[in-house]
């Protein structure tokens, strides 16, 4: 297999890498760029730990071939932070004690992300709605919702 | 303390994508480590050939059973099968890579032939007299050591005084964990080549037996470092030690470092589940409802290896009768081997199940009688004073009656009975409202001496670290620790740094199971503190020239109650202790008590303490399709006093989540012994659409023996919440004896 | 995961050139929500070349056109989920589009991908047939149009020609006063293949049927109309009768297709009973 030039921009950083052809965009982030906060949980799309905004929407970054991506943006949870000063969200699920063990909560974060950049004032059905695709097994999700609720608030949204 | 007390110490990480998992560690030099897998259910090895996957490029070793040093764990579980496999799991080499690909190449050049040998494929074929052998020291499958009588009062007696007697049979299916981290570990070699291991892991201290035992190497030199633990649940330990044990020798064999992760799939096939069971159960009642004997036989399947059976099945033995105060009792609880994937912790331990099946019988019992599921149950609720199946006389508070009445009430119970009862028949949904009531041992009870140990130590600058034997796998169990310490030295939070488990730092405390993370992990935590405390008030009261009884300790600073302008900040007494020679680093043990038990007739203090619970679930079932939702839950727990009240509500939501799961959706599923759900598209847990309106209620109470009057809470909020489902269910007009409850059985059961 | 090399045609013609020069060895790619869970299991070894197509222009875009709704290939779920056009008269497919997956499936999967991966227990197929979907497909002999139907009967039975690009989708306009709904039964809220699926549109006057398409997912082979069905129903004055007659129709043909799967015991008699609501409302709606 030849390696392939891949442009991206992640987390307003431009990045260039020559890359095998069948890495998926999660393997890159993960492996090529030290970007280990997106998590795989299962591979198939099915859990959503390895979510991610590319070109503003929440994808699985584990079904999304990295080449595919090529010219595109690209947010992940160390991106929400800017500097020491957390996201609203990030501090919202913090305080709603949104999280036990943590790993689904980089993919819940960006999905959230995505859906207040959508929707600032989403009701609690919306917030489902855009969390369906991401499992979580430790908190039950209710938390998770009055997190993402909260966050809309202090954004000014809901 | 609010719901919003939001305080947590590894939660900032976790939000920032900076916790490191065992996955996320990136060792230069590192190997991949693969492991290949028999894929049969049942069958002798005939031969193994690694002589095409070797040429891959790439691969730097392949090992198989005859390469390593040690064959088993522990207990039977083999790191590589020799000679025969006994379910779909079983391993039979060990790549190590220079890449994922080379690895996953590697293995599929591998060749093997199999004799397929006849399988036993569930719990019944296990019984039968002309049932394969799985363990030949074991002629009749049933697991060694895991059965555990309940002999009470005359049985025969019981029935013969009883007006009403009922029989019933349910069951259960494999649960499994789902935690969403599948097992990861790094194993390496330190520069005195010891080895350390950093890895995924509910249990460093087993982890590290396993890898002890996998390379021959004595304990003291090997490490095991826990890493931020992606949820556990109870499953990952022996599957773990198994990992770690051999990446560990493929880290010997090839002096490299090596990571060895699990696919999801792997993980599914391989790691241990919730113990199905078979309950037989045989009750007899007064006509007024009051309970006279119980006859229980409850069979569980362990597996094609088991380790934990001989444990659980203790605590099942002592919970199979419920809540309740029954003269007459006859339990057999034993587990048997088959050729499916073997049975482990999962959180409850047996509990989930036998609640179940055990509160089910209650309301089928209570309708038999005529009486109400709540009027029954009053009847016979144990009550402080009493004498439980295993002989125990309660003395601290039995809230039994009271969660239940107070989730009735939550619940708004008795007006949905009847409206549901009058509901109209001929609509396309209908609902049902049911409840279980449980109670709970907590921590090891008579299980094993419920020991375990923590560091505390308090720096020059008035920094502190806490490091417990016990594990932090997202419960929350380092921010419990942490709250406890702040507390009681009158300290922010802020200041404590709650370390993971590192083998060569803390004692070994035992596992983090039982839910004893807080009620007895705190305890050495307490001591600790207690020390700590001692030496800084001594020290303060010298500088502040008073005696150390006039100090008190708040707002990070020691001063005198009198007058409390006359203080020293917290820091300032540190670095005072420190610099006159105190040491300010205490390791403290927390020991029990013995327990008494006898054997033969399961009679003795099974736990010092217990833990009330009571769920109350509302379903709503589609008639036509047979698709069951829960539409609310209401739970009230007697867990003693809170320490944690985020964290706490955290473990009520996500057992909640955990039980309409069991109740509703989740069961593997095999096809001649293999199992076909391997992954999340087919192995379904709720997602956040799936979960119910959840309402719950913590009831404080004192005079327990937990860690600042904290009682276990971890597995009580998950373990009554599927027998609540399934008597909503049998409310709305579909008793089910076996979970989960899928569509297709509903239906059945409506038209059959 | 499998290796191939992964390439991105910068237009249609080189798309159709690349699928031509590594035929029998390539697929088109787009989301990937399918195809890459199969490379991943090595369930694709005759697949040693991907072309990308995820962001191909050409196979975007949503809009009336003279014939009806043209939806370029490369439409993913969510946007035809927030598309006011699609909504305005097909929303038979926004409903179906919405129960696709969670939502970063929806985010990548394209109505091409779905459709030509043509899994039994797709969701938006029913809804498409019912619809009167066309495909529209590109090859090196120019563009063909050709009724949904087909198109899955051709690629079932293998008589799909080879190196067709599968450009995008048109609804025709629906008829007046048409009443359509998808039901799915999954075992869970979200993020669940259907075990059972039933589109129906059609349109009944004063309680008789003008026309119905009914189309059922999970149950057959390939998503298929069940023509005798709707047959049977057209010109019906509907009754609990007919309704029940045709429920049996419905279940006598998915048998004729399927034979017997040990799924249906649960299956068929749900399916049935969806029929006849489903039917009953087209009555009642008037």
């Amino acid at each position: 297999m030849a390696k392939k030039r891949l442009c991206l921009t992640v987390n307003g950083r431009a990045i260039e890498q020559e890359i095998e052809e069948n890495l998926r965009l999660l393997d890159v982030l993960r492996d090529e760029l030290g970007l280990t906060g997106s998590k795989e949980g299962c591979g198939i799309g099915e859990c959503g730990a390895c979510t991610v905004i590319l070109d503003g929407k929440a994808v699985n970054s584990c079904l999304v071939l990295a080449l595919s991506a090529d010219g595109g943006v690209v947010e992940t949870v160390e991106g929400l932070a800017a500097g020491d000063h957390l996201d609203p969200l990030q501090e919202s699920f913090l305080d709603n004690h949104a999280l036990q063990c943590g790993f689904c909560t980089p993919g819940m974060l960006m999905s959230a992300k995505a859906l207040l950049k959508e929707n600032p004032a989403p009701g609690v059905e919306e917030i489902k709605e855009a969390i369906s695709g991401n499992l979580c097994r430790c908190t039950g999700y209710v938390q998770i919702v009055e997190a993402v609720k909260e966050a809309a608030q202090r954004l000014g949204g809901g | 303390m609010s719901v919003h007390d939001s305080w947590r110490v590894d939660a900032r990480e976790k939000v920032t994508g900076q916790a490191r998992f065992a996955a996320d560690l990136h060792i230069p030099g590192q190997l991949i480590g693969k492991v290949w897998r028999s894929g049969q259910t049942h069958a002798r090895i005939v031969s193994l050939d690694a002589t095409e996957a070797k040429k891959i490029p790439g691969v730097v070793k392949i090992m198989l059973a005859g390469d390593m040093p040690a064959h088993t764990t522990w207990s039977t579980y083999p790191f590589l099968a020799q000679g025969r496999v006994l379910y779909q799991g079983d391993a039979v080499a060990l790549v190590a890579a220079e890449s994922e690909e080379a690895a996953l190449a590697a293995l599929a050049q591998m060749e093997a032939v199999y004799e397929a040998l006849p399988p036993v494929l569930s719990l019944d074929e296990a019984l039968e007299e002309s049932a394969p052998i799985l363990h030949n020291s074991y002629p009749d499958n049933r697991v060694a050591n895991s059965h555990w009588p309940v002999r009470k009062g005359n049985i025969r007696e019981g029935f013969e005084q009883s007006d009403l007697v009922l029989e019933r049979e349910y069951r259960t299916s494999h649960v499994e964990h789902a935690y969403i981290e599948p097992e990861a570990v790094v194993v390496m070699t330190d520069w005195d080549g010891s080895l350390i291991i950093y890895g995924s892991t509910q249990n460093p201290f087993n982890t590290r037996r396993a890898v002890a035992a996998a390379t021959g190497y004595p304990l003291n030199k090997v490490r095991v470092v826990q890493q931020a633990v992606g949820g556990s649940f109870g499953g990952k330990e022996e599957s773990v030690g198994l990992l770690a044990g051999r990446a560990s020798v493929l880290c010997l064999a090839t002096g490299r470092p090596v990571k060895m992760t699990y696919s999801r799939e792997e993980s599914v096939i391989e790691s241990s589940k919730r113990h199905p069971f078979r309950f037989r159960y045989k009750v007899g009642a007064k006509r007024d409802g009051r309970l006279m004997a119980l006859q229980a036989e409850l069979v569980d399947e362990g597996g094609a290896y088991n380790f934990q059976a001989q444990f659980m099945n203790w605590r099942a033995c002592v919970h199979a009768a419920g809540v309740y105060h029954i003269p007459n009792v006859e339990i057999d609880v034993y587990a048997v081997h088959t050729n499916h994937v073997f049975g482990g912790a999962m959180r409850g331990y047996s509990s989930p199940q036998i609640i179940f099946a055990q509160e089910s019988l209650m309301d089928e019992l209570a309708a038999a009688l005529g009486l109400e599921p709540l009027a029954l149950r009053r009847l016979n609720f144990l009550r402080e004073g009493d004498e439980t199946i295993t002989g125990q006389i309660l003395h601290e508070p039995v809230n039994a009656e009271k969660v239940t009445l107070r989730a009735l009430d939550l619940a708004d119970y008795e007006r949905k009975k009847e409206a549901y009862r009058r509901q109209d028949p001929d609509t396309r949904q209908v609902g049902g409202i049911g409840f279980a009531t449980c109670f709970r041992g907590c921590g090891l009870g008579a299980e094993a001496p419920d020991a375990t140990g923590a560091i505390l130590s308090v720096q020059e600058d008035g920094s502190i670290v806490v490091r417990s034997s016990l594990t932090d796998m997202g419960q929350g169990l380092q921010t419990a620790h942490a709250q406890l310490v702040a507390r009681e030295l009158g300290v922010s939070p802020a200041r404590i740094v709650s370390k993971p488990v590192d083998t060569s730092l803390v004692p070994e405390g035992g596992m983090t199971v039982a839910s004893r993370g807080t009620y007895s992990g705190g305890k050495p935590i307490l001591q600790a503190v207690a020390r700590i405390k001692q030496i800084l008030l001594h020290v303060a009261a010298q500088k502040l020239e008073c005696s150390a009884g006039e100090l008190a300790m708040a707002n990070d600073c020691v001063f005198r109650r009198e007058d409390p302008s006359q203080k020293l900040s917290f820091a300032e007494v540190a670095s005072a202790a420190f610099w006159s020679g105190h040491s300010l680093s205490v390791t403290e043990w927390f020991q029990p008590g013995p327990l008494r038990w006898e054997r033969e007739t399961g009679q003795g203090e099974a736990f010092p303490s217990y833990t009330y619970s009571c769920v109350v679930a509302e379903v709503s079932v589609d008639r036509l399709t047979g698709k069951a939702t829960v539409t609310k839950l209401v739970s009230v727990h007697d867990a003693g006093r809170v320490v944690h009240a985020g964290a706490a509500s955290g473990q009520v939501y996500g057992g909640m989540a955990m039980g309409v799961g069991m109740a509703l959706m989740e069961g593997l599923n095999f096809e001649r012994g293999l199992v076909t759900s391997t992954n999340f598209d087919r192995y379904l847990i709720p997602t956040a659409a799936d979960i119910p309106e959840a309402v719950f209620e913590f009831l404080p109470s004192d005079g327990n023996s937990g860690a600042a009057g904290a009682k276990s809470l971890g597995e009580a909020t998950v373990e009554a919440v599927p027998a609540a489902v399934a008597n909503a269910l049998a409310a709305a007009g579909y008793r089910l004896r076996t979970l989960p409850a899928l569509s297709e059985s509903l239906l059945k059961r409506e038209r059959g | 995961m499998q290796s191939f090399a992964f390439l991105r045609p910068t237009s249609l013609a080189e798309t159709l050139a690349l699928m031509s020069e590594h035929a029998g060895h390539c697929r088109v790619v787009a989301g990937g929500t399918d195809l890459v869970p199969a490379l991943r299991e090595g369930r694709l070894q005759d697949v040693s070349v991907l072309i990308d197509v995820r962001r191909r222009p050409e196979l975007q875009g949503i809009k009336r056109t003279e014939h009806g709704l043209w939806l370029g290939g490369g439409t993913t779920f969510t946007a035809i989920v927030q598309s006011a056009e699609v909504s305005s008269a097909w929303s038979l497919l926004v409903e179906a589009s919405r129960q696709v997956g969670g939502k970063q499936i929806r985010n990548l999967a394209t109505l091409a991908g779905n459709v030509a991966n043509a899994s039994p227990a797709a969701d938006s197929i029913p809804a498409l047939l019912c619809l009167e979907a066309r495909v529209s497909l590109l090859s090196t002999r120019g563009t063909r149009e050709v009724q949904l139907e087909n198109y899955l009967e051709e690629k079932t039975t293998g008589q799909n020609p080879l190196n067709e690009l599968l450009l995008g989708f048109l609804l025709p306009y629906p008829r007046a006063k048409t009443q359509a709904r998808f039901v799915k039964v999954a075992r869970r809220q979200a993020l669940a293949i259907a075990r059972l699926s039933l589109a129906i549109a059609g349109h009944a006057e004063d309680g008789v049927i003008d026309w119905v398409h009914v189309a059922p997912g999970a149950v057959l082979p390939y998503p298929q109309r069940l023509t005798k069905v709707e047959q049977f129903l057209t010109g019906c004055r509907l009754s609990a009768e007919i309704c029940r007659a045709a429920a049996e129709l419905a279940a006598k043909e998915i048998l004729a297709q399927s034979g017997k799967r040990p799924s249906f015991d649960y299956k068929l008699p749900v399916l049935k009973e969806l029929v006849k609501e489903m039917l009953e409302e087209l009555r009642e709606r008037v």
